[in-house]
This record gives C-alpha cells, sequence and structure tokens, in this order.
C-alpha cells in the first residue's frame, strides 16, 4: 500500500514537472531574443533565461540519496541593461531558483525517511535577497579609467573547474556540483572596482591594465559549500559513516548536519575588508598578469568543539551524529601570476593544423589558516599552480566537419612545511602535495547543434574523481535542451569525493533564453 | 634668404596641417543597432538604410565626410589607367539578346541564354521562394553597366607601387614590397591567378577597412523555419598602407615595426547566449606569424587567449568557418594551406549590385529589387594542396575591374559543394568605395541543409588604437 502510495506521488510528481514544461513550452513559442526597448531615448535592454531541470538518482538505494526523480530545479535569471550614454551604464540582474522536489515529493516516505524534506527551509526556494538579487552596478568611464560600483563579479585566472586566484566572489554549491550551470555559481560581492588604461606603452607590449578591486564588507559572504547532513543539504549531503563498533543498528552512525558558531566579519568592518589588485598586458603576443590580494578567505576554518547531538534515522534506524563546530574566515594573502600563449611549434598538420594554447596560473599564498589532526588552528605557506592546454585536433573518422575540443588540465596545491606527522593536516583534508587532474573533451555535428562533451576530474592524492557525460542540443538559439551523466567514485573512506559516490545521476534540462 | 624662411615657415605650418588630421572620434556619430533597426527592418522593408537620417553624408561631421569624397571623373581616369580598361567596353558580348529590364523567373524558359549569364549558383536562386534555401529569386532587374573605380589614393599607389613589387619563384608576393594599392592591377603570366587571389586578398573595402559595421544575422533550417537571431558590431582599424584618408601609409611605427596590417574588435548584441561575447584580433603581414586572437567570455567573466589557427571550425549558428569571414580570410602562403590557384575562364556574369532598397520576404525568404549588372569575371579555382584542410577546392567570382569578389563556393574533402558564401556590395560613387553596408550576403551549407542571410549597415570610422583595444572595449561596455 505504502509502495503503491509511493508510485502514485511519483507519477503525480513527474505530472506537475511536465505541465510546468508545457507551460513554458506554450507561453514562450516561436524564435525570440534580447527585449530592446528605450528609456529617456537611451536603450534598455532586458534579457533573461528560464530554465527546467530535471535529475534522476541511478545510484540505488542509498541513505544519502533518493532513488529515481530527486530534483526538479527551476531557474529564471532576469537581466536589464541600460545605456544612457556611450561611456555610463546601468546593470540589473535577478533570479529565482527553487528545487520543486521538495514540494513534489513533499509526502514520498523515502524522501521524508531519509530527512531530506528538513532541508526545505535552506534549499526549496533561494529567497534570500542578496540570493534574489543578482548583479547591480554602475559602470562609468573616463578617458583611460574604468569604474564599476556595486554587486558585481569579477573573474581572475586561466584555470576551468579550479578557482585559484579567483577568490574575489564566494562559490554557490547548494545545488551540487552539476545541477546548475557553472556561470549562475558564482556569488556576486559588492565591490569597488577601477581600471586603468595607460595610453603609452612600449611596442612588444599592448592592453597593459591596472586592476584595484576593494571589497568595503557590507555583507560577508563566504563560499556557499557542500555541507553534512541530508537536513542540511539535501540530497547532495555528502556520505560520511562514524564507526561504533557495535551490531546493527550501533555498527555505524551518520554525519548529520554540523551545528556551527563560524564568526563572520560585521558589517562594514575593516576586518572583513579585502584589496585585490592586478596587472595584465600582452608582450610580444602571450597573455600575462601579476595578481595580489589581501582579505578574508572565503572558506572557514572549522573544529570540533564538543560531543555531538544524537537522533535517530527513520530510513535504518541508525544514529545521526550531529558536531559542534566553531570556526572563523582566516585572512588569505597571496602574490600571483598567469601566463598564456599560443604554441605554434606545437602545431601538427595530421592533427588538423591548430596550434594549442597554453594557460599556466600559479600563486604563493603566505600564512594560510588549516587545521590539525589534534584541532588547532595552524598557518603554513602554500603554493598552488595549475598548467592547462586548449588544443582542438581533427578526427575525420569520427567527426569530418568539426574538431574535437582537448582541454587537459593539472592542478597542485604544496602546503610549504608540511608537518613531519603524516595526515597532520588531515582535518582539511590536505596532504603535501595534493595533485588533481581535469579532462575536457568535446566536438559538435549538424551544424553545431549537437553538442557532446565529456568532462572526468581526478583527485589523485584521494583517489577519487568524477565523470560527466553531456549531450545539448541547440535547437534554436532560444531553446536549449541538455541530457546527462554524472558517476562519482572514490577510494579513500571520506576522501576526496569519496562521500559523494552515491551521487550518480542523469539530468534533462530545457532552457529557453530571450 | 626671405623667401625661402617664409617657405620654411609656411611648410612648418603646412606639415601638420596635412599630416596631422585627426578625424572625428566616431562614438559622436555613429548611431544605435536601434536606430538602424527601425530605419530598416529585416523582413519586408524596401526602404534604404542609407535613405535618411542614417545616410552616411547626415552622420558624418561635414569636413571628415569631404575629406572622403574625390572627383568622380579623376577617380574613373586613374583606375581605368590603373587596371587598363573599363567594364562597359568588355560586357555585352555574351547573349546580348538579353537587354537591360526588368525580368522574372519565368523569362528563365523564354531567354535559354540566362543559364550562361548567371554563374550556376546564382541560377539555381532565379525562381520562387521555398525549401530549402532562403535567397531565392523570383523577379530581378538588369541595370545598364557601369564603370566601377576605387578611391584616388588607392589608385594612385596602386599604379605607382605596382612597379615595386617583389615575387618568389612560386609567385608568392615578398610581403616588404608591397607598399599599398592593388598589388597586382594587371594580372598576367603564368602566375595570373595567384596576383588575382592576391588582388582578393588586399582588397580595399569599406573605407579601407577602418569602419563601424553592425550586422544582423538570421539562420534557417531547411524547412526555412529560423534557427538563429544573431547581430554583431565590429570596430575595424587599418593599421598600415592606409588609403582612405591622410595620414596615407602607417598609423604609428609601432605598426610598420612589428608587421601589423588590420585589427578590430567585435561583439555579440544578440543571441542571449553570446551577448557581451567580445573579440579582438591583430593581423600581421607575415602569413608565417600567428594573428592575436583574444576573446572575452562574459559566463566566464575572463578574456581568453584564442589560437589564430583555429580557422576551420564551424561558427555557431552561421554557415562559414573562421577563414570564410567576409567570404575570404585566409592569407595566401606558400607553405601553410597552399592552394594551386588557376584561372578557369574569364568571362561575363551578371552579378548583383545593391543599392539598398533590396529586401527580403518573411514568407519563403525572397530577394525582392534586386538588381543585376553584366560585369566582367575570372572564375578562379584554388585546389588545396594541404589534405588536413577543411576544403578541398575553392572557386571564386571575382570582378575583373575592381577585384571584389560575388561568390565563393566551397567543397569539402570528398568534392561535395559544402558552402557558399555570396557577396552583397553597395558601391559610393563620389568616394569610389564598395562596402557591405546596406546589402545582404547569403550563406549556405549545402550538407546540412542551412542558410543565413546577413544584413549590414556599414559607416566610415577612424578609430584609435585604444577603441580598437578589448580591455578598452570592454571597459566602455
Amino acid at each position: 500500500m505504502r509502495r503503491r502510495l509511493c508510485i502514485q506521488e511519483k507519477v503525480l510528481g513527474v505530472s506537475r514537472f511536465i505541465a510546468a514544461l508545457f507551460t513554458i513550452v506554450l507561453c514562450f513559442s516561436g524564435p525570440a531574443s534580447a527585449i530592446d526597448a528605450e528609456l529617456w531615448g537611451k536603450p534598455l535592454s532586458f534579457m533573461g533565461i528560464i530554465k527546467q531541470g530535471v535529475s534522476y538518482g541511478i545510484a540505488g538505494d542509498q541513505y544519502d540519496t533518493q532513488k529515481g526523480i530527486q530534483s526538479l530545479l527551476t531557474q529564471i535569471v532576469l537581466e536589464t541593461k541600460y545605456d544612457p550614454n556611450p561611456d555610463t551604464s546601468f546593470f540589473l540582474s535577478g533570479k529565482f531558483n527553487a528545487d520543486q522536489a521538495y514540494p513534489v515529493l513533499s509526502g514520498n516516505n523515502e524522501w521524508r525517511e531519509k530527512g531530506f524534506d528538513k532541508s526545505r527551509n535552506h534549499l526549496y526556494i533561494l529567497d534570500d535577497w542578496q540570493d534574489v538579487l543578482g548583479e547591480a552596478h554602475g559602470t562609468w568611464k573616463k578617458d583611460d579609467f574604468y569604474f564599476r560600483v556595486g554587486k558585481q563579479l569579477v573573474r581572475w585566472g586561466e584555470t576551468d573547474g579550479f578557482r585559484l586566484m579567483d577568490q574575489i566572489n564566494p562559490l554557490d554549491s547548494r545545488r551540487g556540483i552539476t545541477d546548475v550551470e557553472y556561470e549562475n555559481t558564482i556569488i556576486p560581492t559588492w565591490l569597488v572596482r577601477a581600471e586603468y588604461r595607460p595610453p603609452t606603452r612600449p611596442d612588444w607590449m599592448q592592453d597593459l591594465n591596472y586592476q584595484f578591486i576593494f571589497n568595503p564588507n557590507p555583507k560577508f559572504r563566504g563560499n556557499e559549500g557542500i555541507l553534512t547532513g541530508n537536513e542540511r543539504m539535501g540530497i547532495w549531503a555528502p556520505m560520511v559513516d562514524i564507526p561504533l563498533g557495535g551490531a546493527y543498528p550501533l555498527d555505524y552512525a551518520h554525519l548529520g548536519e554540523s551545528i556551527s558558531n563560524i564568526e563572520k566579519p560585521s558589517d562594514f568592518s575593516t576586518d572583513g575588508f579585502a584589496y585585490a589588485g592586478r596587472i595584465t598586458a600582452n608582450i610580444w603576443d602571450a597573455r600575462i598578469s601579476l595578481n595580489g590580494y589581501y582579505g578574508r578567505s572565503l572558506d572557514y576554518v572549522s573544529r570540533a568543539t564538543g560531543a555531538a547531538v544524537a537522533s535517530t534515522s527513520r530510513y535504518d534506524n541508525r544514529l545521526i551524529l550531529s558536531p559542534f563546530y566553531e570556526g572563523y574566515y582566516p585572512y588569505f594573502k597571496f602574490v600571483g601570476a598567469t601566463f598564456t600563449k599560443d604554441i605554434t611549434s606545437l602545431r601538427a598538420d595530421f592533427l588538423g593544423s591548430v596550434s594549442p594554447v597554453l594557460r599556466l596560473e600559479t600563486f604563493y599564498a603566505f600564512n594560510s589558516t588549516f587545521v590539525n589532526s589534534s584541532s588547532e588552528y595552524v598557518k603554513h605557506d602554500e603554493f598552488r599552480g595549475a598548467t592547462g592546454m586548449d588544443w582542438k585536433v581533427k578526427v575525420p573518422l569520427l567527426n569530418e566537419k568539426s574538431y574535437f575540443s582537448i582541454s587537459p588540465q593539472i592542478y597542485l596545491q604544496k602546503i610549504m612545511n608540511y608537518p613531519s606527522e603524516r595526515y597532520a593536516l588531515s582535518g582539511s583534508g590536505l596532504y603535501e602535495n595534493n595533485w588533481t587532474t581535469t579532462l575536457m573533451l568535446s566536438t559538435s555535428y549538424f551544424h553545431t547543434k549537437l553538442q557532446p562533451s565529456f568532462f572526468w576530474s581526478r583527485d589523485w592524492t584521494n583517489q577519487s574523481g568524477f565523470c560527466r557525460y553531456q549531450l545539448i542540443w541547440e535547437h534554436s538559439n532560444t531553446w536549449k535542451y541538455t541530457l546527462g551523466a554524472l558517476v562519482v567514485a572514490g577510494d579513500k573512506v571520506g576522501q576526496g569525493y569519496e562521500p559523494l559516490e552515491h551521487k550518480d545521476h542523469v539530468y534533462f534540462n530545457v532552457a529557453y533564453k530571450f | 634668404m626671405v623667401c625661402f624662411a617664409a617657405a620654411f615657415i609656411i611648410g612648418l605650418c603646412l606639415q601638420p596641417a596635412s599630416w596631422a588630421y585627426d578625424p572625428p572620434d566616431p562614438k559622436t556619430y555613429i548611431p544605435t543597432f536601434m536606430d538602424i533597426e527601425r530605419a530598416k527592418k529585416f523582413y519586408e522593408d524596401p526602404r534604404s538604410v542609407y535613405a535618411g537620417p542614417l545616410s552616411i553624408k547626415n552622420r558624418l561631421p561635414k569636413e571628415f565626410y569631404e575629406k572622403l569624397l574625390f572627383p568622380i571623373e579623376e577617380m574613373k581616369k586613374e583606375w581605368a589607367e590603373a587596371v587598363g580598361f573599363k567594364a562597359p567596353d568588355v560586357v555585352g558580348k555574351k547573349a546580348p539578346e538579353i537587354k537591360p529590364g526588368k525580368y522574372t523567373y519565368k523569362d528563365l524558359e523564354k531567354y535559354p541564354a540566362f543559364k550562361e549569364l548567371f554563374w550556376p549558383i546564382m541560377y539555381s536562386r532565379i525562381k520562387p521562394g521555398g525549401p530549402p534555401f532562403a535567397g531565392s529569386i523570383p523577379d530581378f532587374e538588369i541595370i545598364p553597366t557601369q564603370q566601377f573605380y576605387h578611391s584616388l589614393p588607392v589608385s594612385q599607389y596602386t599604379k605607382e607601387n605596382a612597379s615595386k613589387i617583389r615575387t618568389d619563384g612560386k609567385g608568392y608576393l615578398n610581403p616588404e614590397s608591397w607598399e599599398g594599392g592593388f598589388p597586382f592591377p594587371k594580372p598576367a603570366g603564368k602566375f595570373k591567378a595567384l596576383q588575382v587571389m592576391y588582388n582578393v586578398e588586399k582588397r580595399y573595402s569599406s573605407w579601407d577597412s577602418s569602419f563601424l559595421i553592425f550586422q544582423s544575422v538570421h539562420g534557417y533550417r531547411k524547412d526555412l523555419s529560423r534557427d538563429f537571431d544573431g547581430a554583431i558590431q565590429v570596430r575595424s582599424l587599418k593599421l598600415t598602407r592606409r588609403l582612405a584618408v591622410e595620414p596615407y601609409g602607417r598609423l604609428d611605427e609601432r605598426a610598420m615595426k612589428r608587421g601589423e596590417v588590420r585589427t578590430f574588435v567585435m561583439d555579440y548584441l544578440k543571441p542571449r547566449d553570446s551577448i557581451g561575447t567580445a573579440m579582438s584580433a591583430l593581423y600581421y603581414t607575415d602569413p608565417g606569424k600567428s594573428d592575436l586572437l583574444m576573446v572575452y567570455v562574459p559566463s566566464l567573466r575572463r578574456i581568453r587567449m584564442l589560437t589564430s589557427s583555429d580557422s576551420q571550425d564551424p561558427i555557431q549558428g552561421q554557415d562559414l568557418i573562421y577563414d570564410d569571414n567576409d567570404g575570404f580570410l585566409q592569407k595566401l602562403s606558400s607553405t601553410r594551406f597552399p592552394y594551386e590557384w588557376k584561372i578557369v575562364e574569364e568571362t561575363e556574369y551578371l552579378a548583383p549590385v545593391f543599392d539598398g532598397t533590396e529586401y527580403v520576404t518573411k514568407k519563403g525568404l525572397e530577394y525582392h529589387n534586386l538588381k543585376f549588372m553584366r560585369r566582367p569575371i575570372y572564375v578562379i579555382e584554388g585546389r588545396q594542396l594541404d589534405k588536413n584542410y577543411v576544403y578541398s577546392k575553392r572557386i571564386f567570382y571575382v570582378d575583373r575591374e575592381t577585384f571584389m569578389f560575388y561568390a565563393v563556393m566551397n567543397y569539402d574533402q570528398k568534392q561535395r559543394l559544402y558552402r557558399t558564401f555570396e557577396a552583397g556590395f553597395k558601391f559610393e560613387p563620389e568616394m569610389g568605395v564598395f562596402h557591405s553596408g546596406g546589402s545582404s550576403n547569403l550563406l549556405k551549407d549545402h550538407i546540412d541543409i542551412h542558410s543565413c542571410i546577413l544584413l549590414s549597415y556599414d559607416i566610415p570610422a577612424f578609430w584609435k588604437r585604444k577603441d580598437i583595444s578589448l580591455e578598452q572595449y570592454l571597459g566602455a561596455k
């Protein structure tokens, strides 16, 4: 009886989803483009994206995931831009981000027994005004100076997927690692940005640009990371088992939501200010930047402070332990550089005669804060570096019209003066040398409408990783359909991606853009 | 002594006046994309975008506009001397029974000689509109042939510098020996086809590539339903061998030292996925040197460097590759994707000439108000010698009088017709300038069965380097 009820609820959920999609299709049938209007005789444009997705869990019956339909993400982004004169512009964007799985699966027993329904307050609709308001900024240009003030995005670095120097805006991982398009996961921040392009330069240099960023810390916000506990993180909660040594149900406990006291800099307080500077130029046809950053880290450090609160899971009667943590956002200071160049000497005719573009990004951070295995805050310098290549090769047997794009990357995080005891920083999940690689492959067929891609990320230090297989059908410049699958694997318990091992799922998205 | 001193002082005064002309900042007179969309709609609109307030004369400051004008008769005389003939004198011999006048597709049966007067891809378009391709021409007008010419400085530099051109044993141009103008105004000899293609590569159009262009692009599936609606704006600046306004020659010392030819920055106004995407390019004279390409990707909020060797992948939504931009953007080279060029035919064809009143119908995507003129044409075939290149062969229809080309047919490595580019030009008789503004380009993919129509608005604009710098450009957005 209970099973039949679940099926009925699931069918009802899918029906609602299909109905919602159908409504969107009806409302926006036919090609469209940005809506252009005028305000006081000057151009005003509106743009937007409406996207509905569904993901289907394929990891089987696990405590930390939902079988079958597990997520129904609705995302709406509306943007408007106003240009009162060629040197001034204003931009405003708003977002609606909701997971319809919460109302649709609210009556589902599996969903409730695993405690996913308890994360509804956090994850059903991201309705904090800071989430609803996307970017909101004004831009002024005066001669060789350029200013932008407001809630904005500033991206640094040359690496895809890893955030090395890209530390100015926090990252939002509340919807997991692949459910949301990457561009929508960066959280705009209130910043003052000033740039200066000196008019005279030597012959061998061009596009010289000085950039200065000041974060006045009107409201501190760090990365929205993947937190523990089904009741906090929903279907993206990591699976962390705490051995208890007894017989079932006391063989192990589930790690629940952390009860954390994370200290943040208060609004507009000077200790929350951040300063960043960058110089970029093209020198002898290579693009180079020098970067420096001083401010709070976007990731907090934390340590356990006492006994955990226990409750019992309705799913398997095991204990759920919710530990107490305290922590803070430490200072983060680095100097770094990037280098990009077209390496013409590596152009090979038999591969299609496209030369690769080499990308390097590296920084050295001073006195970064970590937690050691004794729950102490310790400071070490660290080096982070990544190199990648963007290469296109021709494989006529597989695709006679388009190239295959191949982008491999390798990333190293090295902790300087690493403690002699092995795993001394295991609280941070970090070793002395931490290696990760990624590989992105993509191509296109049918007049670039069909775009298959494959992405593989491997954390070699923690022997874990994930693969994403994706197929995009770009029906028109307004309608886009995406079908994909994510498969996660890990060998070291509790390390790297292993706690996300049950997050395997397939997903399908429909996006309408105007 | 007094005369010498006076001449010296006058010389000092004149020198800056003639060399220091500073064209007005284009941002003070260029229209917005909305202005252009209002002046001519994409479909069913026979108005010329240049007829009203958006005409070049109305937009440009008077002094600047006048600097772009030259005496018509003098331009005609100089150019005829440069190329050695006038078009009206060499056409009219093929199918003379077909006279100027108005025709419809039904007249193809009445006058079978039309099959000889249109090149094949154009002949196939003379029909009522309908799938699978856009751009059918159910009716058209033939107008009398007139002499076309380039501006006075282009003519003069062409005549002056042609004798200085040096080539290697295979006919390839020594880039240092080219000082401006068309390098081979009277192509001849063993390498005649290659010489024509050099004229094509170094063609002078759109105020010597110093312009602002707005371009709308619509793409169509084989059932003619629209699947792409894009728009771009491009700022282009010629850096060396400049012949549109004084100072002629190089823009600055650096351009000469580094062998820079041209630079541009473009950005997408639509579709939504591409809005804000901006790309800059800096082209070098040396075909062996990689051009500098950079793109700003708004979704990444980053400037990324691209490789200029990535020139064969299809451009999203459109029926061309990077090398097909402007019809032909490849550099002629004996080492990198070399061609074996030959002249298939020197003949006359009816070529489209645009005055801006042409329009496309929404239903059937037909062209109306299209005018044709008998033109002397080189049919040039380039056989690609490197099997790794996307095309095995390109066929060009090049105007013998102006070296502007009207169509390019590109074949894949299986010898199938793959993509075609049919260009449109508007001629400004008082300036001696061809440009794509007010005209229409038609692109087709004959394998995936897809077509694109491009409508443009083009205006002279003499940018400063900083206006073309990607960083600076982004800062202005």
